[in-house]
């Protein structure tokens, strides 16, 4: 095992016969055993190394950690883009591993929702082609109810005709934001998403994350390394060497510097 | 910098590839024409002096007209044989036939050979050019001796009889011999018979007359038996072995030399198509690699370096392309060689001619398209600014400039008025210029066409969801690589959309005026090869109950200096066989009168009344008078005399019979015509049919060139595909991240070169079309009709596209689907 840090958990990481047997639909997404190798023999370097984790319905989760902790690792393979290379995840009760490429697909694009660091709209669509891409994608209409809840929530309704070439950074962000919400997802991954934003308009960013799962019911999963970023999340995962070393309830920004320190950041 | 250029060629195998191919393909198709051509000739050359071997002096007649191929002769008084035999030193002479004589095979019908040729059998070994391979030379009036290939073909052998159609009509002979041809282009093919003497007189000429004396000499030299001869003969042209052989092999040279030349403008099109094949990757990768570039710029490197870099590169896939190109060239020669050979045309050569001059023009074309190509890119390289390291920087710009604008309006005002100013002058000449401004106006605006013609072509595609949407948006992303792209192809279905408009129309205006001009109600006419009719074709016919005849003869002769189709057909008893408009005076029986083509009278300054020389191939003058002018049409020659007034001085070939009766009267000459193996009887439909049948073939031969550069260009939508994909490559991780299946992705691409494929073929119908159009709207004097849209070919060029650029994309599209989320995004 290569663990460099010596440091013991606070709280032990769930196991499967440690955590309390909850009801299914309460689990947005889960990892079990989730490890993730690159390289063999010698050169192999474990990404992941056995993580157990539960992402609950209607909560706002971050997930912290230092560079190389693997944090980024465990969203991509939660949220379907990558694969393990052993253990499982599942989304809505769903094992993505017995999925084929084409229903992974039809998963991410129905029951998913991105947020990127670098916005990542399609820049020949205008903003409201972006927002419906995934329905689009998917050969549905939007729900106009929700759709407009969406545009209200990231107020955007003034912009919608315009291209992203068009828009400011925070701006193009909350079209991202709307575009991954639109669908009404299980779950929304967010990968550094105010990591190119300036403080005002990531916290604009983090507020509609934060207005959509306390107003809207959406469940949120973002990984960032902003102690700020975090502290807007109900919990915080924390990450180190591909292991889950800890977990914080109802963060605080100091706290959670506090805590990064620990990791000698 | 050498190593920078050596160090991205390798790093683009791919894009090398598909790059190359477009200028490998050229310069093999110039190449593969150069060195089929050098070998044709080589080929020929040989063939003529071998055929001519032996002679040293031909005694032939004085020219009577010629073209630039082409020297029409009168023939040889018989009588000169004695007078050159008479000459001190003549060793031997000999008259030389060569004519119409078709062999009548097993099954009752002519031989279906290319040639078809009877000659008189020479004793003189060294006069002649063949050799008995069995049996005896012919002796009597008849007996021939029979070439190898034309007796397996009838299948008959020594001793066998066999019958022939010679001007004299059908007869029966006995085979004496047989001949087996060596080293002449075409003998596999070929149909020869040789008759003895007398009866090559009688069958392949007029009594009394020849068309060449064969003379040799063992004591004279060749100059000096000419010089002896010269001095005795009146009338006659003398000419050297040697000299007859060069004139023959210039001639054939410059025939050959015109068939170059067309190949030749074809390969030219497709190396124009290439060249925007090149252009256009070397702007995407010279954009993709600004940071690369500016970082170069900013360690020290000078402009020129970065500029010469890009070229040097360019250079070097230009002579890597030119090398390739070589090596398929002889490929490409080689395969047409055979072709020709199935053709029934065959050269004996086992070695292909490569000629320096092959080899230069071959580096030259394959280095200098490419480096043309490339310089604008590798100025905009040239161009970029050491601090561009440091941005997000892209040189490519995706707008279109002032100085295009610019160009391209003033070419478009130029155009238009050519066009405009050709068709109402009908000046075929300006209308052809403002083509080329239009044309070249379409291509410098072609990005501003991009967004309004993709959305028109891709508006079905708004119908097919998100991949449609994604794949019409993308098309026009960049308007002027698009625009460049679809340029290519542009020019190719330009091109073939105007051949066949112009086919198309010159097929319905032949078809058309033969139905409207001919009333007669069938035809009889020769089969295939064969030059013409027996005139007892017209005996047969005359002889049935119900059925009336026109004999129409036609030749070509010199007419005041100039070489005109003249017709002999009796137009006063015309009345049931031909429709003729008279204009002015009117059509007699008169021997010496003239019917002539009223755009032939304008031409020529000609009034009714005036009097007209014919100089007949025969040597003879005739002189006639204008007795009417009349509406000229294609179904008749320009210049119409009476039957008895033209058809002395010809071959003895009818061209065609015309017939008048019932239906019932026309299946009876069509039964008393079953001996004849060259003749059919068709409707007036099908004589129509059988008069553009060749004019299909053209066609089909120009499309089938012009598909190279078709090809060209469809791989060079591929290449501008596989880069913009490349580009877009996080673009594409991120939509397959939200939800964009694999088959999506494929699809969006496809679509997305199918777009660019169709504007581009959408911009060349238009002008294809147009332009062919308003060139035929001012030809209507030289037998065009109103412009025919050849409604099925351009069925077949929109699916073509379609399916065009679904093939180009196919391999991006699978790249791109296929790509692992997670790379892409962190690209």
């Amino acid at each position: 095992m290569n663990n460099t840090l010596q440091l013991p958990p606070l709280i032990s990481p769930a196991t499967p016969h440690a955590t309390p047997a909850r009801p299914i639909t309460e689990v947005a997404a889960a990892a079990r055993n989730a490890v993730k190798t690159y390289g063999t023999g010698e050169a192999a370097v474990h990404a992941l190394d056995d993580v157990t984790v539960d992402f609950e319905r209607g909560r706002f989760t971050a997930i912290m950690g230092p560079s190389g902790s693997g944090k980024s690792t465990l969203m991509q393979n939660v949220a379907g883009l990558d694969t393990l290379t052993s253990g499982s995840v599942s989304i809505g009760g769903v094992d993505l591993s017995s999925l084929s490429d084409r229903k992974l697909t039809r998963l991410r694009r129905d029951r998913i929702g991105f947020i990127f660091q670098s916005f990542n709209l399609v820049p020949t669509l205008t903003a409201k082609e972006n927002i419906e891409l995934p329905l689009d994608l998917a050969g549905r209409s939007p729900d106009r109810e929700w759709f407009d809840e969406v545009i209200r929530t990231v107020g955007l309704e003034s912009r919608l005709g315009h291209r992203p070439a068009e828009l400011s950074g925070g701006q193009q962000q909350r079209v991202a934001v709307a575009r991954a919400l639109a669908s009404r997802p299980e779950i929304v991954f967010g990968d550094e998403p105010t990591g190119n934003l300036d403080s005002s308009s990531g916290g604009e960013v983090l507020t509609f994350l934060r207005d959509a799962v306390d107003r809207l019911g959406q469940t949120v999963v973002m990984v960032t390394h902003d102690p700020v970023a975090a502290s807007y999340a109900d919990r915080i995962v924390f990450l180190a060497d591909g292991r889950i070393v800890d977990e914080m309830h109802q963060p605080t920004s100091d706290r959670v510097l506090d805590r990064m320190k620990r990791f000698g950041h | 910098m050498f190593r920078m250029s050596i160090r991205n060629l390798v790093a683009k195998k791919l894009r090398l590839l598909t790059t190359t191919l477009a200028i490998v393909l050229g310069v093999a198709f110039t190449t593969g024409t150069m060195i089929l051509t050098d070998t044709m000739v080589d080929s020929l050359d040989a063939a003529v002096a071998d055929f001519n071997d032996g002679v040293d002096v031909f005694v032939r007649g004085m020219p009577v007209g010629e073209d630039e191929m082409f020297t029409l002769r009168g023939p040889v008084d018989l009588d000169h044989l004695e007078r050159i035999a008479a000459v001190d030193g003549v060793t031997a002479a000999t008259p030389y036939w060569a004519g119409y004589t078709q062999v009548v095979g097993a099954d009752g019908k002519a031989l279906d050979l290319i040639q078809s040729l009877g000659l008189n059998w020479i004793d003189d070994p060294e006069l002649s050019a063949f050799e008995l391979a069995d049996g005896r030379a012919p002796a009597a009036d008849d007996e021939i001796a029979l070439g190898r290939v034309a007796a397996g073909d009838a299948g008959v052998g020594l001793g066998d009889d066999v019958d022939l159609i010679t001007l004299a009509g059908r007869e029966t002979f006995t085979v004496s011999g047989l001949v087996e041809v060596h080293d002449m282009p075409g003998a596999e093919n070929a149909s020869l018979v040789f008759f003895t003497t007398d009866g090559a007189e009688l069958r392949l000429g007029d009594a009394g007359a020849t068309q060449k004396i064969l003379v040799r000499s063992d004591t004279l030299s060749p100059d000096e038996l000419a010089g002896r001869l010269a001095l005795s003969l009146r009338d006659v042209d003398v000419v050297t072995g040697a000299d007859l052989v060069t004139e023959e092999q210039e001639s054939l040279g410059f025939a050959i030399g015109v068939f170059e030349k067309i190949l030749l403008v074809f390969g030219g099109i497709a190396l124009f198509v290439g060249s925007f094949t090149i252009a256009n990757t070397f702007t995407i990768t010279v954009a993709q690699r600004t940071k690369e570039l500016a970082l170069v710029r900013a360690i020290g490197a000078s402009r020129r370096q970065v500029l010469g870099s890009v070229v040097l590169e360019a250079a070097m896939i230009g002579l890597g392309a030119a090398a390739a190109g070589l090596a398929a060239g002889f490929g490409v020669a080689r395969g047409l060689l055979g072709l020709f050979g199935r053709l029934g045309i065959d050269f004996p050569t086992s070695t292909l001619v490569v000629q320096t001059s092959t080899v230069v023009a071959a580096f030259a074309v394959g280095i200098g398209v490419t480096v043309a190509a490339a310089l604008v890119p590798a100025r905009r390289a040239a161009k970029v600014a050491p601090v561009d390291a440091m941005r997000d920087a892209s040189i490519e710009s995706t707008t279109t400039s002032r100085k295009r604008l610019v160009i391209g309006a003033a070419l478009a005002a130029l155009g238009a008025f050519g066009l405009v100013r050709g068709v109402i002058g009908t000046d075929p000449a300006l209308v052809g210029l403002g083509s080329v401004a239009t044309f070249h106006a379409v291509l410098a605006l072609g990005p501003i066409l991009v967004r309004p013609i993709t959305r028109a072509v891709a508006f079905p595609l708004r119908h097919l969801g998100a991949p449609g949407r994604l794949a019409a948006a993308n098309a026009s992303r960049n308007p002027r690589r698009s625009a460049s792209t679809a340029a290519a192809l542009t020019i190719g279905v330009t091109l073939v959309a105007g051949a066949s408009m112009l086919a198309a129309t010159a097929s319905a205006s032949i078809k058309g005026d033969a139905a409207a001009a001919l009333t007669a109600d069938a035809v009889a006419r020769p089969i295939g090869p064969n030059p013409g009719l027996p005139t007892e074709v017209t005996r047969i016919a005359e002889s049935i109950d119900g059925v009336d005849t026109l004999p129409v003869h036609e030749l070509r002769a010199q007419v005041d200096g100039s070489m005109e189709f003249v017709g002999g057909l009796d137009l006063a008893d015309g009345d049931e066989f031909v429709d003729v408009t008279v204009v002015e005076g009117s059509i007699t029986e008169r021997s010496d009168g003239v019917v002539v083509g009223d755009d032939l009278a304008e031409e020529r300054d000609w009034t009714v009344g005036q009097p007209v020389d014919v100089l007949f191939g025969d040597g003879v003058t005739a002189r006639f008078e204008i007795t009417a002018i009349v509406e000229q049409t294609n179904a008749l020659p320009a210049m119409v005399a009476t039957y008895d007034a033209v058809a002395p001085h010809g071959i003895g070939l009818d061209r065609v019979v015309l017939l008048s009766g019932d239906a019932d009267a026309i299946t009876r000459v069509d039964a008393a015509l079953a001996g004849q193996p060259t003749v059919t009887v068709d409707d007036i439909d099908a004589y129509a049919d059988s008069l553009v049948g060749a004019l299909g073939t053209v066609l089909n031969l120009v499309l089938g060139l012009l598909g190279l550069a078709v090809v060209i260009a469809v791989l060079g939508i591929a290449t501008t595909i596989g880069l913009s994909v490349h580009e877009r490559t996080r673009e594409l991780g991120v939509l397959r991240a939200i939800g964009m299946e694999r088959r999506q992705v494929r699809r969006s691409i496809r679509l997305e070169a199918t777009v660019i494929a169709l504007f581009g073929t959408v911009l060349g119908l238009a002008m294809g079309l147009g332009f062919t159009a308003a060139v035929i709207s001012t030809l209507a004097d030289d037998g065009f009709g109103s412009p025919i849209v050849p409604v099925s070919t351009l069925v077949a060029i929109v699916i073509g596209a379609v399916v065009a650029g679904t093939v180009a994309a196919a391999l991006p599209a699978r790249a791109a689907a296929r790509r692992p989320i997670l790379d892409a995004i962190t690209v």
